[in-house]
């Protein structure tokens, strides 16, 4: 790094090297996903491409036509996997921010009894990985059953339930990045509008959320990537196929083994997964990026 | 300044609402609906498991109609530590510990330094193709881990893996034959250090999760170079500080506050990095690159030992506890640093 | 505790041709016999030529039993068990399933299946005892058996003429130049330790693998692989591998044979695993079967549906188009190679139901590894993977 930095133009010399730079680094995380890319397009059907090559032989779209088509071998058509994800990381994610928000504010401006207890008992469980709850999540969520003439419903043996699940493991996260974020935020605007007469629920929805919104929408975004990609739990607890996802298909075609896997419509697959999460990602960017590094601004 | 973690923070509340509810009920109204919720699927099933732990819990146990399991006291926990686990072999439990901690250190240090380096390079004043290259830089966040892993493991091939193929290509500018290339990362037993326990496949899981780990730690930082002040580096260019002088007592102080919550949330994610390990290594060679969330997967879902997996569940927590208090400890004790 | 004794069955197998057309259709039912809700599960591999066995079948039974309402649902396979087992305990699940007989004993102890002798009495005269026997544990049945399955030696024709038919025959075929690839697991690897004498278990489910033969075994195939044949430990590769051309010679099962013959056409053959010093080996053989959940809620249909699917049009249609080996002895099998599976399957070792056979998998599972990789010799390594069974099964 040359000290140089101040308002001189960085030279040609120093661009070239930094261009060299990104472009190599570019390249390593481009690298995998070229893979995929060439994998999904391969109708050999390999597991593994024998040469370097990123358009192989007979190259077709084929893998994409079958995936679109019939995605998994139970009754589901793409759409409706599609719409199920969405509905299950769009809830995760805003279920637990709802929710997350208003403890999150909670904790970081009001003083109770208990408070730092029950912080401590919050980072505790958001640490714990929610796959060590599995079996005592099945038996209770498993035991909401309504069944009235022809209508039943197991609240295990849903969306909602899968849902419920996820947001056990979403929300501590989202209480605890939101806190950490409104600490940052000067308190000076509350105490005026506090002056002012405006009650504690006037103030948080007028100044205390516009004010968290770029760690609302990294909240967001993680809890919705929380539940586009989750597939453990899925298959754990849902038996009807009209309720499965995009991810419980992508998973059912490989298992832990990855044995007999069709590899060019998992890859062809991955892509459909991967390409909305990364839409999602890049409208919000702006949002999360600020939403990461306020502690830096304060710094 | 404050972190992400478990502060006091800094606030003081402001004098007591003058009218209506008292402050602190307040408080509780706000808690109220994820008290509700997490009482209900977070801490319930803790409970549950609790009490699982205490019984040989099993799959005859499962059915609705089915007996209690009998209670069998503090056995799982002292056969867990006592590595008394003979239907997986070469359990190991402080080695999983330790090889887990190791893991999850070794993994966020590196994020975090070539993190920042990368953050600082793409913050170079007048680069080109910047917006490009943060929009590639954001990938691996968004591709989902399941997909990450089966490839990687795919690349790691030792005949047809793409990094051998690398290597051989870049090894043949030199005169070496392709054969010294044949590397076994995931299946080769022989630690690649002699006298460090540490199998390859450790090495291929960190290759794999620094390529996934960095990017977010990336942006992180680069918005915190953002919002440096451009006067801080003009006056230590006044004062004759060199740029690895500047980098180290202006960048990196001021990135501090912003890196420590962004590494402890890398440091939960990586402790408990389930998918990668499983699906990468599964765990392998001989149980070496097992973690505590793979292990107690196997548990419940391979052996079906429940409560041999709830005491297991318990451990980790209480393990995951002193983690979080140390951790909140160190970083409060440098927080006067800046 | 409830102990089965466990002998090496040699029970004479007489599958396919030589008895073809015994007149009665044994357990076929009749059309529009197949009544109600029916949920069914299946492990098959999506776009497989199982799963389009399966499918071919149920269309068929769908238009012969307007009744019927069948629903098929398909769950990974390493998903399957923990899955059905769940679910069936918690009062759910499907009405029946079908998966190889791996967890059949630990799904009966825990009284999740239900017993069929009464209700099958006389439907299965046209099954052979092996595959009866496969799916009983404690002597009564709790299935309804279709398939075997068991590993043989599948080899590429314009490599080698003939398979080798001793160990002996492929150590000289390795050490000319030829290739083999062997999964390197407790599974795969299981039947050479009957070629060599060794013996898992005696009677009352006590390791006894350190007595001998099983280091032999393994001792073996530390030669093989000095003499260059291949061990992986990543299934698809050595598939691969060996559907490329790569390789000469793969140890796999049947329920891959459709898609090798995708890939190779009639290059393909398939024998026994070689017979060793002691005998033949004894590749590790399982039954697949159809098993009634005890929480089904159309415990007749599913029963039906059952004995539609694994009637002897049933049975040929997964031989025919999947590969797979009949467990009823009126099918006619056609294809040579189904016949060679069949033969394998026939001096196997029939997969215990024993909790104590549960504890086999992780300690050998290891000392394979442990061997093929130099860190054990086979002695010690058996030794020690026979010490930790034992003492999982408190023996």
């Amino acid at each position: 790094m040359s000290s140089r930095r101040r308002r001189l133009p960085a030279g040609l010399g120093k661009q070239l090297l930094l261009q060299a730079i990104l472009i190599f680094i570019s390249l390593t995380v481009l690298f995998p996903m070229l893979w995929v890319v060439s994998m999904s397009l391969d109708p050999r059907n390999i597991s593994r491409p024998t040469s370097l090559e990123l358009i192989p032989p007979g190259a077709s779209l084929q893998a994409y036509i079958d995936v679109i088509d019939r995605p998994t071998s139970n009754p589901v058509s793409l759409p409706q996997l599609a719409f199920n994800s969405f509905l299950l990381a769009a809830g995760t994610s805003l279920g637990s921010l709802a929710v997350g928000v208003l403890a999150a504010y909670a904790f970081s401006r009001f003083h109770f009894p208990l408070r730092r207890a029950l912080m401590i008992a919050i980072v505790v469980v958001l640490m714990v990985p929610s796959v060590a709850a599995l079996a005592p999540l099945f038996v209770m969520l498993n035991k909401v059953q309504i069944n009235a003439g022809d209508f039943s419903f197991n609240l295990r043996n849903s969306l909602l339930g899968v849902g419920l699940a996820l947001i056990s493991g979403a929300l501590p996260f989202a209480i605890w990045n939101l806190k950490g974020y409104i600490d940052t935020i000067p308190k000076e605007l509350e105490e005026a509008a506090n002056l002012d007469g405006a009650s504690p629920t006037q103030t948080f929805l007028r100044i205390m959320l516009p004010l968290a919104t770029p760690a609302l929408a990294v909240t967001a975004f993680l809890g919705f990537l929380t539940g586009w990609t989750e597939f453990v739990m899925s298959w754990q607890f849902l038996t009807n196929p009209e309720n499965f996802t995009l991810s419980m298909a992508l998973w059912g075609m490989t298992g832990q083994y990855a044995d007999n896997t069709p590899w060019s419509k998992f890859s062809a697959m991955a892509i459909i997964v991967a390409l909305p999460v990364s839409v999602v990602y890049l409208s919000l960017q702006r949002y999360i990026v600020g939403g990461l590094t306020v502690g830096g601004v304060k710094g | 300044m404050t972190t992400y973690a478990i502060t006091e923070a800094a606030t003081t509340a402001p004098a007591g609402s003058r009218r209506g509810t008292p402050r602190w009920l307040m408080a509780y109204l706000y808690i109220l609906p994820a008290a509700v919720i997490m009482g209900a699927i977070t801490y319930w099933p803790i409970l549950f498991q609790f009490w699982m732990s205490f019984t040989d819990y099993g799959v005859r146990n499962l059915r609705f109609d089915a007996d209690p399991p009998n209670v069998v006291g503090l056995d799982n926990f002292t056969a867990l530590i006592r590595n008394d686990m003979a239907m997986i072999p070469n359990f190991n439990f402080w080695g999983m510990l330790g090889f887990n901690l190791f893991w999850t250190f070794s993994n966020v240090i590196l994020h975090v330094a070539i993190g920042i380096v990368i953050a600082v390079i793409l913050n170079s004043p007048g680069l080109r193709f910047r917006g490009f290259y943060r929009a590639i830089f954001i990938l691996p966040i968004v591709i989902p881990t399941l997909v990450v892993a089966t490839v990687w493991r795919n690349m790691f091939d030792p005949d047809y893996g793409a990094i051998n193929q690398s290597l051989a290509a870049v090894g043949g500018l030199f005169g070496m034959s392709p054969e010294s290339f044949h590397i076994r990362w995931i299946d080769q037993v022989d630690p690649p250090i002699p006298g460090i326990p540490l199998p390859l496949s450790y090495f291929a899981l960190l290759i794999t999760n620094i390529w996934l780990g960095w990017p977010f730690m990336t942006i992180v930082a680069t918005g915190a170079l953002q919002s440096i002040s451009k006067e801080y580096y003009e006056a230590a260019s006044i004062d004759g500080a060199s740029g690895l002088q500047q980098f180290a007592r202006i960048t990196l102080p001021l990135l501090r506050p912003a890196m420590i919550p962004a590494a402890m949330y890398g440091m939960i994610v990586t402790f408990n990095l389930f998918n990668l390990i499983y699906m990468t290594s599964g765990g392998g060679p001989l149980r070496q690159t097992e973690i505590l969330v793979t292990t107690a997967f196997r548990l419940v879902n391979e052996q079906r030992l429940y409560g041999v997996a709830a005491a297991f569940g318990i451990y980790t927590m209480l393990i995951l506890l002193v983690l979080t208090l140390l951790t909140n400890r160190i970083s409060k004790a440098t927080e006067s640093y800046v | 505790m409830n102990l089965r004794s466990i002998a090496v069955l040699f029970v004479a197998l007489i599958v396919a041709a030589a008895c073809g057309g015994g007149g009665t259709t044994g357990g076929g039912v009749a059309a529009g016999s197949i009544k109600g809700n029916i949920t069914l599960w299946h492990a098959y591999h999506t776009g497989g030529s199982e799963e389009q066995a399966l499918t071919q079948l149920i269309d068929k039974i769908k238009k012969d039993n307007p009744d019927a309402k069948i629903t098929v649902l398909a769950i990974p396979f390493d998903q399957i068990f923990n899955k059905f087992q769940t679910e069936s305990a918690s009062g759910g699940g499907p009405d029946l399933f079908t998966a190889p007989n791996d967890e059949l004993g630990t799904e009966v102890r825990a009284k999740l299946l239900l017993a069929l002798d009464d209700k099958l009495k006389g439907k299965l005269d046209k099954v052979a005892p092996l595959g009866v026997d496969g799916l009983k544990v404690d002597g009564k049945l709790y299935g309804i058996p279709m398939l075997f399955k068991a590993v043989a030696l599948y080899y590429n024709k314009d490599k080698v003429a003939n398979a080798p038919k001793t160990t002996d025959e492929l150590m000289n075929l390795v050490k000319g130049g030829k290739s083999i690839v062997q999964n390197q697991n407790g599974y795969h690897m299981f039947g050479w330790s009957q070629a060599f004498g060794g013996n898992l278990m005696d009677a009352n489910g006590k390791c006894v693998a350190d007595q001998g033969g099983w280091a032999d075994a393994l001792q073996y195939n530390l030669d093989l692989k000095k003499a260059g044949a291949k061990f992986e430990t990543d299934g698809g590769r050595a598939d691969t591998s060996f559907r490329q051309g790569q390789v000469d010679m793969i140890i796999n099962g049947p329920w891959v044979l459709g898609d090798y013959k995708k890939d190779l056409g009639a290059k393909l053959g398939v024998a026994p695993i070689p017979a060793g010093p002691k005998g033949k080996a004894g590749p590790l053989t399982g039954v697949d079967g159809w098993y009634i959940n005890s929480s089904a809620k159309n415990v007749d249909g599913a029963i039906a549906l059952a004995l539609a699917l694994t009637d002897a049009a049933g049975q040929k249609v997964y031989a025919d188009v999947a590969g797979d080996v009949p467990v009823r002895t009126d099918v006619t099998v056609s294809d040579p190679l189904v016949k060679a599976f069949s033969e394998a399957s026939a001096t196997g070792f029939a997969r215990p139901q024993s909790s104590e056979f549960g504890n086999y998998w992780g300690p050998f599972g290891d000392a394979v590894t442990k061997i093929m990789e130099g860190k054990a010799t086979p002695q010690a390594g058996i030794a020690e993977a026979c010490a930790a069974m034992n003492k999982a099964n408190k023996k």
